[in-house]
């Protein structure tokens, strides 16, 4: 066995490919972002066009102030649930939300929460580059540069130069992240004057409005504007190890996450609660033009078109980090890994922008819910179960005798919490119609979603997989 | 004659598990190279051996995160559910 010191095994591997570019754990010292950097990054990748869209949806059910005290008492239990579960063991080896998944799911059933990472993320990064390419055609027109005739033709050309330009911006890898978001930041600023501007002038039609879907059951309306937050916020599972595990510590990353990725949410979503209300519009391009004229809507089409930007960087990255984990794609260069990762949104927004668009919700519900369970057997995995313990070789080891091989790499108990799980959130709250079974007007979907998962892998991890000496518990 | 047939009818069985198991096997051989490294690289196997040291590891939730968490976790949420429920 070689001994080599961190700063020997860092060099080795910018000689091959900077760690940051690859699934590899990282060594404390080797992670260089303070908790600014990383709060940056956060509210980058968090404030995007689901803000307002978050909010146009809380909008339905409740009024201003009950929309906001909803979706942030939703969005920071979300956060509290996502930091908790994935974050600790990113945060000890330098490694992915899918690396940290391997303790529960084994040396083979890792794949199903990559599956989860990598349908949310092309999902979600087909949906904001084709917004971005909206936004910035009805900006090419806005400024004269376009006229309206040739923005038909534009859209889907304009959807594979963003793709091309976020492959470009990441071939840094992740001090890409750090310079973009520290220039893309600003559209948070953006986002909080664009809110004082509609709560300037519209106040009273905002504090008078009744919201258009409301039940004349408070509380469920109270829980569907909690459930909203809370699903939104649980989507960040993907996201958040690879953008953490640049951090060295719990102390470092704890306030960045839960303000930067969690209370900024709330905060922005405010601009479509308010827009939905005062004005039945969430998009605040189009609003904006109608309070402020046409430089106002400027403002808010380069808002939109930055937000998305920056959010759909941060997601090729944690998605092309999380496909690393094949040992056949962590060996191709990094500019081949993001130019898979990309392939697929480009090709959405090139050849069936539309279709997406009028499926999306359908196909984003059923991902959506699967977060909560994931996040459930986490916690009690890592908490109760192995008491904090996390062998970092049996994050990378896939031989017969690995430490997480389980039951031919497969941790049943996981995998019937996870379908128990999402069985108990389509019983709770079907998200495709809305409709819903008690007890979802006083608990919400999610979180009892979480602790039954959590209940079911205990169960059966003390019950089957520990007495048969499975999973390396002790 | 039809001891024969049964004997064949076994026979013939037997051969379908053989091969069903040696596909299985095979396609477990080949999930296995996909999915997992079977033996660590040896820049991967450097690492891991210095990430096994508690120095050279990133530390978890102290006192001060989990304040953090807590307090912007579930009391803020808490404040909020009876200030927007009464709002």
């Amino acid at each position: 066995m070689t001994t080599l010191s961190g700063q020997d095994v860092a060099v080795g591997a910018s000689t091959n490919e900077a760690s940051d570019k690859n699934a590899w754990p990282m060594l404390a010292s080797e992670r260089t972002w303070g908790s600014w950097q990383l709060g940056i990054a956060l509210a980058t990748a968090a404030a995007a066009t689901w803000c307002y869209i978050i909010g146009e949806y809380a909008g339905y059910y409740l009024n201003f102030w009950q929309g906001f005290a909803a979706l942030t008492a939703g969005s920071m239990i979300g956060m509290f649930l996502v930091a908790i579960s994935v974050v600790p063991t990113c945060l000890k080896f330098g490694v992915d939300s899918i690396a940290a998944s391997k303790p529960q799911f084994g040396t083979r059933g890792w794949t199903l929460p990559l599956a989860l990472q990598f349908v949310s993320i092309i999902g979600w990064n087909s949906l904001l580059l084709i917004f971005f390419s909206k936004s910035l055609i009805q900006l090419l027109i806005a400024t004269n540069v376009i006229s309206t005739d040739s923005a038909a033709h534009l859209g889907p050309i304009s959807t594979v130069v963003a793709c091309g330009l976020v492959f470009l911006l990441l071939l840094g890898g992740s001090s890409s992240i750090d310079r973009v978001s520290k220039f893309l930041v600003a559209h948070v600023l953006v986002g909080f004057w664009m809110l004082y501007i509609v709560v300037s002038e519209r106040w009273p039609e905002i504090v008078s409005a009744v919201p258009q879907a409301a039940s004349p059951d408070h509380f469920y309306n109270f829980s569907t504007g909690m459930e909203i937050g809370l699903t939104s916020i649980l989507g960040w599972w993907p996201y958040i190890g690879a953008m953490v595990r640049m951090s060295r510590s719990g102390r470092t990353a704890a306030a960045p996450i839960m303000i930067g990725m969690g209370l900024v949410v709330p905060l922005l979503c405010l601009i479509g609660i308010a827009g939905i209300l005062a004005l039945k519009v969430a998009d605040p391009a189009e609003w904006l033009r109608t309070v402020g004229g046409p430089a106002y809507g400027i403002i808010a089409l380069l808002f939109v078109t930055a937000a998305n930007f920056g959010t759909a960087i941060a997601g090729v990255y944690a998605s092309a980090i999380g496909l690393r984990h094949f040992p056949s794609l962590a060996r191709i260069s990094w500019p081949s890994l993001l130019a898979i990762t990309i392939a697929p949104v480009a090709l959405v927004g090139f050849f069936i922008p539309e279709l997406f668009f009028s499926n999306f919700g359908t196909f984003l519900a059923f991902v959506g819910i699967c977060f909560a369970p994931l996040c459930g057997i986490q916690i009690v995995d890592y908490y109760v179960l192995r008491g904090g313990n996390i062998s970092i070789r049996g994050l990378f080891d896939g031989s017969d005798m690995a430490a997480y091989r389980f039951w031919h790499g497969f941790n049943p108990a996981s995998l019937l919490a996870m379908a128990v799980g999402v069985g108990t959130y389509v019983y709770l709250l079907n998200p495709l119609t809305y409709e819903s079974a008690t007890p979802y007007q006083y608990l919400t979907a999610s979180i009892p979603t979480v602790i039954v998962a959590g209940a079911v892998h205990w169960l059966v991890s003390v019950l089957v997989i520990i007495p048969r000496n499975m999973g390396s518990y002790k | 004659m039809s001891r024969f047939w049964t004997h064949i009818g076994g026979r013939m069985r037997q051969e379908i598990q053989k091969t069903a198991r040696r596909s299985v096997a095979e396609a477990n051989v080949k999930m296995e190279a996909i999915m997992a490294y079977k033996t660590l690289p040896s820049q991967l196997e450097e690492r891991i051996a210095l990430l096994e040291k508690k120095e050279n590891q990133g530390s978890d939730f102290d006192g001060v995160a989990w304040l953090w968490l807590v307090g912007l976790g579930i009391v803020l949420p808490a404040v909020a559910i009876f200030w927007g429920f009464n709002a």
